[in-house]
C-alpha cells in the first residue's frame, strides 16, 4: 500500500530590516503550521533618523555605515546559504534630501535591492502584535507608537480601530528640546503632549474614557528590560502612579549610570528620558489606568509576515479586515458631522451596483473597499463650506488616515469622492492627471458608480429598500425596491439619473435604465 | 554601628597572596609522599610563576611607583615602597627555600636514584671526550658572542634568556688593531638538547652552560678568561596594545611589540654567586639596574628548566602514574551530534578524555551538512588538532570563524603564526574587540540536518588545547539546546562586530552583565539570609580579586550566608573577620592537576544554581575581558558538578585553609582518613563509568593520517 504523506520542506528565510536608528537582520527557519524559528537576530544602531531630521539628510558617514552593516549580513546570511531573503526600509527614509543618491550607492556597493515598506504595513503590525497581547474587546485604547521620525496614535475601540493619525514630531525631532532652558522644559513637554491629543478631541464623547494606554517605544522597552523591571510574559504593565514613579526615577537617575546599564550612547540615553516624560504626561491627560509597554520585535513580525507572502512585493501585505476600515471611515465621518443615514444609504446603494458589476468588469481587489469608504466621506467637504464640497470632500480624505489604508489609498478615495458630482475627470484635473493610467481607471469606474449612488439617494431620505443589478446586451437595469408608499418616486429617481449616468454610461458602454423590483 | 566592608583592613593583598599560593606549590615540591620526579616538576613550576610574576604583577606595582602614586593600587592600599620592599623580603626566602630543597633533598635522592646531574666542573672531566664531541659538533657552531666594546655598545639582553657573562683579558701578542674588550656575552642555545644534555644514553645530564664554561677558551681567541658566569634578566611583559581601528594593525602592532619586548624596562635581575663585582657593576650601571631587583643565586639559574628533566629522565616509577583518560558514556564513539543530541551534558578534564571535543571539531569538518564553524580561541597548542580541523573545514568550504585572541599573555608569537594559517585557508579570523581580551571559550557548529537548522555547542571553562587539557581540570559542556543556541550566536555576533547584543535568554557575558549577574546573585542569597531562609554560595575559581564582589560577600556573610570558596591562588578576601566574614571559609587545592574549572553554586532558596564560567572573580575579567558564563540546567550534570563541589570541599590531602592573616595551612596532612579529590574522583569517574562501559562502545578511533 502506498502512503501518500505532504512532506514539510522548511526553508531559510532573512529579512534585513532598515528603520530610522537600526539596521537588523533576522534569519529563521520556516516552520509547519506558519511558524518561525528564529536562528540569528542581529542589530546595529545607525543614525539614519537622526542625520534626516537635524540635517536633512543622510551623511556620508552613515551610508559607509550602512553599506558595511549590509555587507556584514549578507556575510552572514552566505554562511546559512540564505538565498531568500529581503531589504526593506521604512519610508520615512523618502524624507532624506539625498534619499536617491542613498539608495543608488547602497545598491551598488552591497548589490541589494531596498524596498520601501508602507507605514500603514508597520502599524498594522504593531496592532496584530497588540492584539495578541492585549484580547479585551470591551474597553478603549490608546496606542502610541513613539518612532524616530514620527508618532502614530491610534484609539482602539471595542475591538475596532477608530481612529489612527501620524504626527510627524518623533524622538528625533524631541531631542533639540534639549537645547530649551530647564525651567521651560516641562511647559514644553506639556504643548507636546496636548498637541499629540488634538485630534482625539474631535472624536466623539464615549471615547474619553481611555482605559488602556499601550506605549510602543523601543527605547522605553530596553529600558524597562535593562533596569531589572519585572515583566509579564510578553508586556510591562503599570498603574498610572507605578508609571510616573518609574519615569521619575529615570528621570532622575545619573545618565552615565544609566548609560552604562543601558549599554547606550549619551543622546539616546537623553531621549529616553525625554519618551518618557512625554508618555508620563499623556498618560495624565487622557487619565488612562493602566499603562502597557509590550514586548515586540518589529523585526521578527515582519519576518514572519513575509515568510506567509507569496508574491514578491507588499502590496497584499494589508491584513486589517474591511470592518476596521469602514470603523476608521465612520469615525472620519462623525468627526466632519456627515449626514450619517444618508452616508450609510449611499454606501449600501454603492456595494449593490459594484456587486451587482463585478461579474462583468474586472475590479481590481481593493476596489469595493475605496468605494465603500469614499461613499461614506463623499459629502464630508459640507463640514468645510457647501460651496465646491466635494474638492473639500477630496482634500480632507486625502488628509486623513485611515488603518489598513495606505497614503496612495486615500489620494484615490480622494479622487472618486471628488467625482461624486460636477465634472466628469478631465486631463486638465491636475490632481487627477498626475495618476497613472491604472489608477484613474480605478477612479473613473468607482466615481461612476458613486455619482448614481449618491443621485438615488439625492432626497437624503432612504426610501430605497433594495437595489438589484441586471445585465443585458449593453443595458444595466437597476431594480428597486422602493419604501411603501413612495412608489412614484421611481419617475424623479429617473429624472435625476438621466443628469447623473453619463460617467456610467460612456465608462462601462451600457445604458442605464431603473427598474422597479 | 554601620560596617565599612571596604575597609582597607580587610583585604589581603593580592602580591603577597600569589607568592603564598607559590609556597604552596612548593610545598608539594616538600611533600615526600609525592614521587621524586613530581616534586622535582613542581620546584620547576614554582620558578616558572615566580618569573611570570615578575614579568606582570612587579611590573605592575613599579608601574605604579613609577607613576608617583603614592597610595595602594589593591584595596588592601598598601604602598607600593612598602609592597615591593616586602615582595624581596618574601621572594628571597622563596628562593632559599627551592635551592635548599633542591640541592640538600631532591638531588641527593635522585643521585640514589641512580639519576646524575653533573653541576660541577670535576665531575665532567670522566666525560671529556664525549663532550668536546657534543661541543664542537653541535654548540659551537650556534654560539654567537657579543662582545661589549668602545664600537659594540652594551647590548640589549632579551628576557628569560641565560647569558653567560664573560670577563676578558687580553693577551700580550694579540694584534694590537683588533678591538679590545674586557666582557663579552655567550646566550645559552636551548634549541640544541635543551637545557639538560644526556650523556651517553645514561640518566646522567650535564647543564648546557657547563659545557660551554669548559670550552669557553676556545671560543675567545687571544684572550685570557678571567671569569664565566650565569646572568638573567627578567622584564615587563604586561603590554597593551594601543587600540587599533583596523584588525590587520592590530597583527601588525603585535609582532612590533614582541619584537621589542627585549626593550622593557627590567623587574628583575639574577647572577650566579662568584661573578666578580667589576662585571656586575658594569651590568647594573648599563642597565640603570635597581638594587632591590637584584638576586644572586648560589647554584643553577632557571630551575624552569627543571622541566626537561621530568621529561627526560627514565623512570617511570619515579612519576605519578599516567592517568587513563576515561571515555564519557554518553558518547557512542559514532556520531557526535546525535550523542549530544540525547541531551546535555558535563565532562571534567583531565579525567574525562578531551577527544570527544577534537572528535567534535573533527566530525564538524568532515560534515556534509555543517555550515558553519564558530569558536573562540584563546591559547591553543603550537600543533593543534583542532587548527588543522578549522583548517580542513575552511578548505571544505564551511563557513569558518575563529576569534582569535592575539594577546594571550606569552603566547603571542604562536598565535600570530597559526591565525596566518587560517586566513590562508579562507576561515574568517577576527580579533575580538579592540581593548578587550576574549577570555571565553566556546565553540559552536551550525548545521543543516533533514529538514532544520541545529546548533551544536560546546562551552567550557577551559583552553582550546589538547596539551593543557592533560594537566588542567576543566569543565566542558555540550549542548544544542536552542536557548543556547540564539546565546552563542549573540555572542559571536557580538565579538565579530556583526551586531549588537541582543540580550541573553541563559548566558551572561563580561563586560556586559556578568559582573552585575554574580553580583545579583549574591544579593539574592543575602536577601534570603536576611529573611531567615537558608542561603548557601560554592563558588570555584583560579582567583579572587574584585573589590567589588569581596564586600558583596562580606554582606553576605555578615548575613549569615555560609559561603565556601575555593580559589586556588590570589584570594583578596580575608575570612574569619568578626562580623565581616566569619561565614566564609576559603580553600587552596594545589596537586596533581592545576585547578582550571570555574564552578559558581548558589541555594537560591532551594532552586539551586549551577554555573560553569572562564571568568575568575578579577577585575581584569569582570571588566577587561570578554567572558562567558552559563547555567547547567541538565539534572544529570548538576549531580556530576555537585559531586565535584563536594568532593573539592571534603579533600584534606591537596587543601590549604586561608587564615585571617592572609597565610595558608595545610589540612590534616598526615592521618590515616586522607581524602584526596584527586584521586576520588577519577575513581568516582571510572566506577560510574564501568557500569556503563557494558552497554557502550565508547572510544572513539583516534585520527591519525585523516588530517596530514
Amino acid at each position: 500500500m502506498k502512503i501518500s504523506s505532504k512532506k514539510f520542506k522548511s526553508s531559510i528565510i532573512g529579512l534585513i530590516d532598515i528603520t530610522m536608528d537600526s539596521v537588523r537582520l533576522n534569519i529563521s527557519e520556516t516552520l509547519p503550521k506558519d511558524r518561525l524559528k528564529k536562528i540569528e537576530e542581529l542589530w546595529v544602531p545607525v543614525s539614519l533618523g537622526k542625520d534626516i531630521f537635524t540635517k536633512g539628510q543622510i551623511s556620508n558617514n552613515t551610508i559607509n555605515d550602512l553599506i558595511k552593516i549590509i555587507n556584514n549580513y549578507k556575510e552572514l546570511l552566505t554562511s546559512y546559504k540564505v538565498e531568500n531573503y529581503k531589504t526593506i526600509a521604512v519610508s520615512n527614509l523618502k524624507e532624506a534630501g539625498n534619499f536617491d543618491t542613498m539608495i543608488d550607492r547602497v545598491s551598488n556597493e552591497t548589490e541589494i535591492k531596498i524596498e520601501l515598506i508602507d507605514p500603514v504595513v508597520e502599524t498594522e503590525l504593531i496592532i496584530e502584535n497588540i492584539k495578541k497581547i492585549i484580547s479585551d474587546k470591551n474597553t478603549d485604547i490608546l496606542i502610541i507608537v513613539l518612532g524616530v521620525g514620527a508618532t502614530i496614535l491610534i484609539l482602539q475601540s471595542k475591538g475596532k480601530i477608530v481612529f489612527s493619525e501620524t504626527q510627524n514630531i518623533g524622538a528625533a525631532r524631541m531631542v533639540k528640546t534639549l537645547d530649551i532652558p530647564k525651567k521651560s522644559m516641562d511647559l514644553y513637554y506639556n504643548y507636546l503632549s496636548t498637541k499629540f491629543l488634538t485630534s482625539l478631541n474631535f472624536l466623539p464623547e464615549n471615547h474619553k474614557l481611555i482605559d488602556k494606554f499601550v506605549v510602543v517605544n523601543e527605547d522605553i522597552l530596553n529600558c524597562l528590560k535593562k533596569t531589572g523591571i519585572k515583566k509579564t510574559a510578553d508586556s510591562f504593565r503599570f498603574t498610572k502612579a507605578g508609571f510616573q514613579k518609574y519615569a521619575k526615577n529615570i528621570e532622575k537617575s545619573n545618565l552615565l549610570e544609566l548609560q552604562a546599564k543601558l549599554n547606550y550612547q549619551e543622546e539616546n540615553v537623553k531621549t529616553i528620558k525625554i519618551s518618557l516624560s512625554i508618555i508620563e504626561k499623556i498618560s495624565v491627560l487622557i487619565g488612562a489606568k493602566n499603562i502597557i509597554i509590550p514586548d515586540i520585535n518589529r523585526t521578527s513580525s515582519l519576518i514572519s509576515r513575509i515568510s506567509k507572502l507569496k508574491e514578491t512585493s507588499y502590496a497584499g501585505f494589508t491584513d486589517i479586515t474591511s470592518e476596521n476600515i469602514i470603523a476608521g471611515a465612520l469615525e472620519i465621518g462623525h468627526k466632519y458631522k456627515f449626514d450619517y443615514a444618508h452616508s450609510e444609504q449611499v454606501r449600501k446603494l454603492s456595494e449593490a451596483i459594484f456587486e451587482g458589476m463585478k461579474d462583468f468588469y474586472n475590479f481590481e481587489p481593493k476596489a469595493k473597499i475605496y468605494l465603500e469608504v469614499a461613499s461614506l466621506l463623499h459629502d464630508i467637504g459640507y463640514f468645510v463650506s457647501s460651496k465646491g464640497h466635494h474638492k473639500h470632500s477630496a482634500n480632507l480624505i486625502a488628509a486623513s488616515e485611515i488603518l489598513g489604508l495606505t497614503a496612495e489609498d486615500m489620494v484615490i478615495i480622494a479622487q472618486i469622492a471628488r467625482y461624486h458630482r460636477k465634472s466628469v475627470p478631465k486631463p486638465e484635473h491636475s490632481a487627477y492627471s498626475v495618476l497613472p493610467v491604472s489608477k484613474r481607471l480605478i477612479i473613473s469606474s468607482l466615481a461612476s458608480i458613486l455619482r448614481i449612488s449618491d443621485a438615488l439617494d439625492r432626497s437624503h431620505t432612504q426610501l430605497i429598500d433594495c437595489l438589484k443589478v441586471k445585465i443585458l446586451e449593453n443595458e444595466c437595469e437597476l431594480q428597486l425596491k422602493i419604501n411603501n408608499g413612495h412608489n412614484d418616486h421611481i419617475e424623479i429617481l429617473r429624472d435625476i439619473i438621466a443628469g447623473k449616468s453619463d460617467l456610467f454610461e460612456s465608462f462601462f458602454g451600457l445604458t442605464l435604465k431603473l427598474s422597479r423590483l | 554601628m554601620k560596617i565599612n566592608f571596604g575597609n582597607s583592613k580587610y583585604f589581603i593583598n593580592p602580591q603577597y597572596s600569589w607568592l603564598e599560593f607559590n609556597n604552596r606549590v612548593l610545598a608539594e615540591a616538600l611533600e615526600k609522599d609525592n614521587p621524586l620526579l613530581e616534586r622535582i616538576k613542581f620546584l620547576s613550576i614554582v620558578s616558572s610563576n615566580l618569573e611570570e610574576f615578575f614579568m606582570v604583577r612587579v611590573a605592575g606595582v613599579k608601574k605604579h611607583k613609577e607613576a608617583g602614586i603614592t597610595e595602594g593600587g589593591s584595596p588592601d592600599l598598601i604602598k607600593p615602597d612598602i609592597e615591593l620592599k616586602s615582595i624581596r623580603e618574601r621572594v628571597k626566602k622563596l628562593i632559599k627555600n627551592q635551592y635548599v630543597l633542591f640541592y640538600k633533598k631532591l638531588n641527593p635522592i635522585l643521585k640514589k636514584q641512580g639519576v646524575e646531574i653533573l653541576l660541577n666542573y670535576e665531575s665532567l672531566i670522566r666525560y671529556k671526550n664525549f663532550l668536546t664531541e657534543v661541543f664542537e659538533r653541535e654548540i659551537k657552531p650556534i654560539l654567537t658572542p657579543i662582545s661589549v666594546g668602545p664600537t659594540h655598545p652594551f647590548p640589549n639582553l632579551v628576557t628569560g634568556r641565560l647569558y653567560l657573562a664573560v670577563g676578558l683579558s687580553v693577551r700580550e701578542e694579540t694584534d694590537k688593531k683588533i678591538e679590545k674588550s674586557n666582557l663579552s656575552f655567550i646566550e645559552i642555545p636551548t634549541n640544541i638538547q635543551g637545557r639538560f644534555i644526556k650523556i651517553e644514553n645514561h640518566n646522567k645530564f650535564v647543564p648546557i652552560e657547563n659545557i660551554i664554561k669548559m670550552f669557553v677558551d676556545q671560543i675567545y681567541n687571544g684572550y685570557d678568561i678571567e671569569s664565566a658566569h650565569i646572568i638573567k634578566i627578567t622584564r615587563d611583559a604586561d603590554f597593551t596594545i594601543d587600540e587599533a581601528d583596523e584588525t590587520s594593525d592590530l597583527l601588525h602592532e603585535l609582532e612590533t611589540t614582541i619584537k621589542q619586548m627585549h626593550k622593557r624596562s627590567i623587574t628583575k635581575f639574577e647572577y650566579e654567586k662568584g661573578i666578580p663585582p667589576r662585571i656586575l657593576n658594569t651590568i647594573i650601571d648599563k642597565n640603570n639596574l635597581k638594587r632591590n631587583d637584584i638576586y644572586q643565586i648560589n647554584g643553577l639559574l632557571n630551575f624552569n628548566d627543571l622541566m626537561e628533566l621530568y621529561k627526560k629522565i627514565d623512570k617511570p616509577e619515579l612519576k605519578d602514574s599516567p592517568l587513563l583518560p576515561i571515555f564519557d558514556s554518553n558518547f557512542s564513539g559514532k556520531n557526535i551530534f546525535e550523542d549530544i543530541k540525547r541531551k546535555d551534558f558535563v565532562l571534567f578534564h583531565p579525567y574525562h578524555s578531551y577527544e570527544p571535543v577534537i572528535e567534535l571539531i573533527n566530525q564538524a569538518a568532515d560534515d556534509a551538512g555543517t555550515l558553519a564553524i564558530k569558536q573562540l580561541l584563546y591559547r591553543t597548542s603550537s600543533n593543534s588538532p583542532i587548527i588543522k580541523a578549522l583548517i580542513r573545514a575552511a578548505e571544505k568550504g564551511k563557513y569558518v570563524t575563529a576569534v582569535v585572541e592575539l594577546t594571550a599573555r606569552f603566547d603571542e608569537k604562536r598565535n600570530i603564526e597559526w591565525t596566518k594559517k587560517l586566513q590562508d585557508a579562507g576561515a574568517h579570523v577576527i580579533y575580538g574587540i579592540a581593548g578587550l581580551k576574549t577570555h571565553a571559550k566556546a565553540l559552536m557548529i551550525i548545521r543543516k540536518e533533514n529538514n532544520e537548522i541545529k546548533k551544536y555547542m560546546h562551552l567550557a571553562t577551559g583552553n582550546y588545547n589538547e596539551i593543557t587539557a592533560q594537566i588542567y581540570t576543566d569543565l566542558s559542556f555540550f549542548t544544542c539546546d536552542d536557548s543556547f543556541g540564539e546565546d552563542i550566536s549573540s555572542l559571536f555576533n557580538l565579538l565579530t562586530g556583526f551586531s549588537l547584543p541582543t540580550g541573553f535568554n541563559n548566558v551572561s557575558i563580561a563586560p556586559i552583565d556578568l559582573r552585575n549577574k554574580i553580583l545579583s546573585m549574591i544579593t539574592r542569597e543575602t536577601d534570603n539570609a536576611k529573611n531567615g531562609g537558608k542561603a548557601r554560595i560554592i563558588a570555584k575559581m583560579n582567583a579572587l580579586y574584585d573589590k567589588e564582589i569581596v564586600e558583596a560577600l562580606y554582606q553576605a556573610s555578615a548575613a549569615g550566608v555560609k559561603i565556601d570558596l575555593i580559589a586556588r591562588g590570589i584570594c583578596i578576601l580575608r575570612p574569619g573577620i568578626k562580623k565581616v566574614s566569619e561565614n566564609i571559609k576559603v580553600k587552596s587545592i594545589v596537586g596533581k592537576f592545576l585547578e582550571h574549572a570555574r564552578i559558581y553554586y548558589f541555594y537560591n532558596g532551594g532552586n539551586e544554581e549551577y554555573y560553569l564560567s572562564s571568568a575568575d572573580l578579577m577585575t581584569r575579567n569582570l571588566d577587561r575581558r570578554v567572558e562567558l558564563l552559563f547555567p547547567v540546567k541538565n539534572e544529570q550534570s548538576r549531580k556530576f558538578i555537585q559531586k565535584i563541589l563536594k568532593l573539592q570541599l571534603e579533600d584534606s590531602l591537596n587543601s590549604y585553609i586561608l587564615q585571617p592573616t592572609g597565610s595558608y595551612k595545610p589540612v590534616l596532612k598526615k592521618t590515616k582518613d586522607n581524602k584526596n579529590y584527586f584521586k576520588q574522583i577519577y575513581e568516582g569517574i571510572k566506577k560510574n563509568e564501568k557500569k556503563n562501559i557494558k552497554k557502550t562502545k565508547n572510544k572513539f578511533i583516534i585520527r591519525k593520517s585523516a588530517e596530514e
